[in-house]
């Protein structure tokens, strides 16, 4: 748009397209940029969201008996009746990510990796385990019972 | 608003400031026809990375912890959970490489066209503080993320610096702060990547380009001569 253009007033369809391929692009570019960023700074806390799924009844799980199950993505989990009260824990170990066993006898949860050991509460009792087994919500209802596991 | 004259609005009396002139300033300005080849313009390449690497910076210490035991998990954290932070962290990683590589071209081209020459001392001056700078911000960068690479990139770093004659042993512990690699240090590379040698490149790069518009780019007879030859005038002057 220098002065022989015509002082500025007319565009030429060369500099009209050339402007405004500028303008997309740089709309485009800065619009994405902000969109990120903004995302970036102010990350949305993931929600988890749980769902009760019927996993066995309290005739088959008797007290003192364990059963394992396997949740939406794969993980394993393990459903415990010691003495009425029912409870669910995952089954990797805290320790390295081997899998514990249930004990029926000597009530306890055993890791053979490195003889981590883990009472029927899932807390960490010997060996090298740093913290107590992953917990699951347990439900019983009408003798029913049901585990809150992660919706993928 | 009836004492407003016609064409000038509220922006125009709160910030009297004349737009067309201050665009004529800006982009108006008259270049050599020689600055039409790419390499005589590899001054800006730097300066536009300087930019992203600024803004892309800021955002990256929102989520960077500089602590031995927090750096390496907060950048693993930025790169796989944070929204976008493997893109934020890649164009910042990208606009530096770019910047080492087109800042050190620039240089060499304007050695070997001799741009350096009287009456543009500072220009070169202010140039090689700049080339400095630039290894300074890449060099403490890198140790930030602080990897095994990084480590032995700092350890070999100070090392190289703890061999300058006389001032050597100083060196070395003031960026290690102390005498090995520990809390201080990774606390002293942040500081001086984020903080301290950006304000110094911002304020450099400032000088650096006030200077050059001052004197006008070195007139070459190379690009004339090409021109010339080719026929790559416009013809519009
Ligand atoms: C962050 C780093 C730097 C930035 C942003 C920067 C920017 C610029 C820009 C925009 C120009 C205009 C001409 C051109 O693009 O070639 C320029 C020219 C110049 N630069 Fe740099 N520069 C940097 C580093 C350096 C270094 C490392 C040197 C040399 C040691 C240097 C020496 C000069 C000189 C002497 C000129 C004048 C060239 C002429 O008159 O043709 N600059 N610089
Ligand atoms: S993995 Fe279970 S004790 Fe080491």
């Amino acid at each position: 748009m220098s002065e022989k253009d015509g002082g500025g007033q007319e565009v030429s369809r060369r500099d009209f397209l050339a402007n405004a391929a500028m303008t997309v692009g740089l709309v485009a570019t800065i619009g994405t940029a902000g969109v990120y960023g903004v995302r970036y700074l102010v990350p949305k806390a993931k929600v988890k969201k749980f769902v009760d799924v019927l996993v066995t009844n309290l005739k088959e799980l008797r007290p003192g008996v364990a059963r394992e199950f396997i949740d939406a993505s794969g993980r394993k989990g393990i459903l415990v009746n010691n003495n009425g009260q029912v409870k669910a824990f995952s089954k990797i170990c805290t320790h390295l990510g081997c899998e514990v066993e249930w004990h029926q006898l000597k009530k306890e949860f055993y890791c053979p990796c490195h003889e981590g050991f883990f009472d029927a509460d899932g807390i960490n009792i010997k060996g090298p385990p740093p913290r107590p087994l992953d917990e699951f919500k347990v439900t019983v209802k009408d003798d029913n019972i049901y585990v809150a596991l992660e919706e993928v | 608003m009836e004492d407003v004259k016609k064409d000038e609005g509220w922006i125009d009396k709160t910030l009297p400031v004349d737009w067309n002139k201050v665009k004529e300033e800006a982009v108006g300005e008259i270049l050599p026809h020689h600055m039409k080849l790419w390499w005589y313009c590899l001054g800006g390449v730097p300066a536009v990375m300087f930019l992203i690497l600024v803004i892309t910076g800021m955002m990256l210490s929102f989520h960077y912890v500089p602590h031995p035991d927090m750096a390496y998990e907060s950048v693993v954290k930025i790169t796989t959970e944070i929204p976008y932070g493997w893109w934020l962290r890649s164009i910042h990683r990208w606009s530096a490489e770019i910047m080492i590589v087109t800042v050190s071209l620039h240089a060499i081209r304007v050695f070997a066209t001799g741009a350096y020459r009287h009456p543009r001392e500072l220009c070169w001056m202010t140039g090689a503080i700049l080339l400095l700078l630039c290894f300074g911000l890449g060099f403490t960068g890198y140790s930030l993320v602080y990897t095994q690479m990084s480590y032995w990139a700092m350890t070999i770093g100070t090392g190289i610096a703890a061999k300058t004659p006389l001032i050597g042993s100083f060196l070395s512990r003031f960026m290690l702060g102390g005498e090995a690699i520990g809390e201080a240090t990774l606390n002293r590379f942040f500081i001086l990547h984020a903080a301290i040698l950006p304000s110094i490149t911002f304020l450099m790069v400032f000088v650096h380009i006030v200077l050059i518009r001052l004197h006008g780019v070195t007139e070459h007879l190379v690009g004339i001569q090409r021109e010339v030859v080719k026929g790559l005038s416009r013809g519009d002057e």
